[in-house]
């Protein structure tokens, strides 16, 4: 009993911390920028066509052929 | 070629994670930071400087590339497409022998007008040229072969890529019924002439694309050989290739190409490129080039192309190369206006007969320039 007892502040602690960190998809829908991904690392954004699609800023010039040869 | 769209350009397939490139941690190779909010600042943020990311790892070969790689990469570091020694060299011809690399202002000039054209492995092997706005050709997934189109002729797009695809046809001032490359016909990509070992080099640092390394240098003959056969039947073979006047294989065989004048770096000769097919003196004659006449183009240079880089270094030397060069065609036919004899009466009329229009002569050059343009063409003038 007394062992259970000295773990409940823990216990409280671990679970106060996991539900009040700010999750990264929520920044996301506050912001209203992009699209809720699970994921914010590179590959989450980089698989993810439809956020690319929104996040990606188009480059002057736009391609096409080159060259001198 | 149709641009890829901004998403297109950065988009990374599950192909690619399931590759061996795919193993290796994104930042490996990119560096930035994985762990930032999806915020438009942080995004920025993830990708910049401050956090050590890195857009295109193969420009420094030897760190991203070296470690799986370092049999090609210690070779490229030389290759003629990574360092554009040709480029410099070229330019010191015509300077005197001054390096514009040791002139700030010409540095910064070639730097933004003609270093683009240089090459790492990566725009190659997994993005398009840099020229071209790179994005990844194939959702980052490694390739061996460049593809031809969207790599080679990216590049190598306005003579070449047009010619051997045959995107003159219909076009005003070119002649009627030009065809594509009978290789393009056959289904041949530029690498099957041009290997994996002439663009990765080998370790020497070559000053010029004419090198005179016969691994490096595709030759007709590599696969036509018959046409080196004492016993061929071919009159034409006997006469002007294995004869005491030997022409280049393309004098017969290429149809009209693009020569062009104004260079885009702003000043110099002006005017758009236009079809030409010009017979010449072979200037640079060696034992991989022996012949006696080749087919020249003329390329877009004067003494004062580059004046407006605002450098103290001055073409002083302009005259010590020609302004018709070689031209290598890649629009080879069988039957070409110089081969095809129906209607005539003897065997070379149809190109004998057209000796005026095809051999290049004073009368040729830019009359904006002439002074500079005689003397430096005097030893591709036949007559």
């Amino acid at each position: 009993m007394k062992r259970i007892v000295y773990l409940i502040p823990f216990l409280i602690a671990f679970i106060l911390m996991v539900s009040c960190q700010e999750k990264k998809s929520d920044i996301a829908e506050k912001e209203g920028l992009y699209e809720v991904t699970n994921q914010s690392s590179c590959v989450g954004c980089h698989t993810n066509k439809a956020l690319l699609e929104q996040v990606a800023e188009p480059l002057e010039g736009g391609g096409g052929e080159a060259g001198e040869g | 070629m149709a641009p890829l769209g901004p998403a297109e350009r950065v988009l990374v397939s599950q192909q690619f994670l399931n590759s061996p490139h795919g193993q290796i941690k994104c930042t490996s190779c990119h560096g930035g930071d994985p762990n930032t909010p999806l915020t438009k600042e942080a995004k920025a943020e993830a990708h910049s400087a401050q956090k050590n990311f890195v857009a295109y790892p193969s420009e420094q070969a030897d760190t991203y590339c070296g470690s799986c790689h370092s049999d090609k990469t210690s070779k490229f570091d030389n290759a003629l497409h990574y360092t554009q020694e040709g480029y410099y060299q070229r330019f010191m011809v015509r300077a005197g022998g001054q390096d514009l690399r040791n002139d700030p202002k010409m540095a910064a000039g070639f730097n933004k007008a003609c270093a683009k054209c240089h090459a790492s492995c990566g725009q190659c092997h997994v993005i398009r040229p840099v020229s071209v706005n790179g994005g990844l050709e194939k959702a980052h997934v490694f390739y061996e072969t460049p593809s031809m189109v969207n790599n080679c002729t990216a590049c190598h797009g306005s003579r070449v890529g047009e010619e051997y695809r045959g995107l003159h046809a219909g076009e005003e001032g070119w002649p009627e019924g030009i065809k594509a490359d009978v290789h393009y016909n056959q289904g041949f990509q530029c690498t099957f002439c041009h290997k994996g070992h002439e663009m990765h080099g080998d370790g020497t640092l070559y000053t010029y694309r004419y090198v005179d390394n016969p691994d490096f240098v595709p030759q007709c003959v590599d696969c036509h050989q018959d046409v080196l056969d004492p016993n061929t039947d071919n009159q034409y073979h006997k006469t002007h290739v294995q004869g005491s006047k030997k022409l280049e294989c393309q004098i017969c065989h290429s149809q009209t190409y693009k020569s062009c004048n104004s260079c885009h770096v702003g000043k110099g000769i002006t005017g758009h490129s236009y079809p030409t097919f010009k017979i010449g003196k072979n200037y640079m004659k060696n034992d991989m080039r022996n012949y006696d006449f080749i087919l020249v183009r003329h390329i877009p240079i004067a003494p004062d192309t580059y004046d407006n880089w605002g450098g103290s270094i001055s073409l002083t030397t302009f005259d010590a190369a020609p302004t018709w060069k070689y031209a290598t065609p890649h629009n080879i036919q069988r039957w070409t206006s110089q081969t095809d004899t129906t209607g005539t009466a003897w065997c070379g009329e149809s190109c004998h007969n057209n000796f005026d229009k095809y051999l290049l002569t004073p009368a040729d050059v830019d009359s904006n320039y002439l002074d500079a343009e005689l003397k430096a063409n005097a030893p591709v003038f036949v007559k």
